[in-house]
């Protein structure tokens, strides 16, 4: 038999790769994109006291269960979902902070993001058409992230910076591609809605994507507020917000393909 | 195998750290076949290596501060184009295949040569075929060092795994490959 190498050698000078496309040019274009962000969708000032405020209460928060003995000695709860594990934990990072816009992904359109998606995207109909349509590639089967923009019942989310943000994954290929870290200051209520598995976090909490090693990294974390997490069949959807729980419900409701 | 650097990609590197984006255009100019080469043997999916290579050199570009300046770029980029493509593998078993570029293969003519040019020919096909028996990680080292033609370092971190077991990986898959290709003959 002649030399193997050489022959593998030889087939790889003949392998039909497709071609290679104008990156360059796309990569300059994103990188001065990023560079020349407008100034409001940098964090604020404002935020910043608003979060210090905000910690300040958690920790109080945080005190306070911890002097009631039924609590004190509480141990780590997991409630899992198919797509997000949530954790209750003593406290929060120290370091963990708002993100407005965090790891949405690439702009794009529903119709070219519902053709790369391992599932069939849910609406929230009450809301009227997103003003942002993301693609999260890092997410197996690809997540599909959605902003709407604040409106009557939807106020501007400090955290987010829209009205309404929906994120949407396929469960069974990405069982644990999302984390929350719930402190004790923060309430989480389990319930159903329609018959289908829901999970309501009322508070400050950590939300955070966990890559291929499962673990908590704080630059892959944000803070979130008030989310509303449901299972419908293999897609989780979960919807982050400034509202309660009931503007929450009747979104989650409305949800269609 | 060669190890890559060159004088010309720590001069655009210098320019970038100065703050010229145009420099780093550059240096994706110059390495951008290698990446989204290495992004589609991950992923087999031409959408997905180019989101995988763009991605990768985006996270290149904000990682620089790490880089170490003298030490060869090309196996630094392609560690982390090569985690992107990782993460986006696609989830469905439909994937693009490994296919041998037809203008490449000698034409197949009468006379003299025509008989020896089959047989090449066909020898390619059984490699090829072959090849796409072997489980994903024995493609994926010959792929790197024999289609690609990274160097061990590079293999390496495309790869993920340590130098030392580049080697010892790559004997084990030819090592299946002769007995695939035996199998058929």
């Amino acid at each position: 038999m002649p030399d193997l190498e050489q022959q593998l050698r030889r087939l790889g000078e003949s392998v039909d790769y497709p071609s290679t496309p104008a990156l360059a040019p796309r990569v300059g274009a994103e990188l001065r994109a990023a560079a020349t962000r407008p100034a409001d969708r940098r964090r604020p000032t404002r935020l910043r006291l608003a979060l210090l405020i905000a910690a300040a209460v958690l920790l109080l928060a945080a005190a306070a269960a911890a002097a009631v003995p039924a609590t004190r000695h509480a141990l780590l709860e997991l409630l899992s979902l198919r797509g997000e594990s949530v954790e209750r934990v003593p406290a929060l990072p120290a370091n963990a902070r708002a993100r407005p816009g965090w790891r949405l992904g690439h702009p794009t359109t529903l119709a070219a993001a519902s053709r790369r998606l391992s599932f069939t995207p849910l609406m929230p109909r009450s809301v009227g058409d997103p003003n942002g349509v993301f693609l999260d590639s890092q997410v197996p089967g690809h997540s599909l992230n959605l902003t709407y923009p604040p409106q009557a019942g939807l106020p501007r989310s400090r955290l987010t910076g829209v009205g309404l943000l929906v994120a949407e994954l396929n469960g069974d290929l990405a069982p644990t591609s999302f984390g929350k870290l719930v402190p004790r200051g923060a309430r989480v209520e389990r319930f159903t809605i329609d018959g289908h598995l829901a999970l309501w976090v009322d508070g400050l909490h950590v939300f955070f994507f966990k890559a291929a090693d499962h673990v908590f990294h704080v630059d892959r974390s944000r803070l979130a507020a008030n989310a509303l997490l449901i299972q419908r069949g293999n897609v989780l959807v979960r919807l982050e917000g400034g509202f309660d729980k009931a503007t929450a419900v009747a979104i989650a409701r409305t949800l269609a393909p | 195998m060669r190890e890559s650097g060159s004088a010309e990609d720590e001069d655009l590197i210098t320019q970038v750290r100065e703050g010229h984006v145009h420099a780093y255009e550059g240096l994706v100019e110059r390495h951008q076949t290698i990446a989204f080469r290495v992004a589609w043997l991950i992923t087999r999916s031409t959408p997905d290596a180019e989101e995988a290579a763009q991605d990768g050199f985006v996270k290149a570009y904000r990682n620089l501060d790490r880089f170490q300046s003298g030490k060869p770029f090309r196996p630094w980029l392609l560690q982390i184009v090569a985690n992107e493509a990782r993460n986006r593998r696609a989830s469905e078993q439909r994937r693009e295949r490994l296919a041998l570029r037809a203008g490449r293969e000698p034409a197949l003519r009468s006379g003299p040569g025509a008989d020896v040019a089959a047989v090449a020919s066909e020898e390619r096909r059984a490699l090829l075929a072959a090849i796409g028996r072997l489980d994903e990680r024995d493609q994926s080292i010959i792929a790197a060092r024999f289609f690609l033609e990274l160097s061990e370092a590079e293999a390496a971190m495309a790869l993920g795994i340590r130098r030392g077991t580049v080697k010892s990986r790559l004997n084990r898959a030819l090592g299946r490959l002769r007995k695939e290709l035996e199998r058929d003959a």
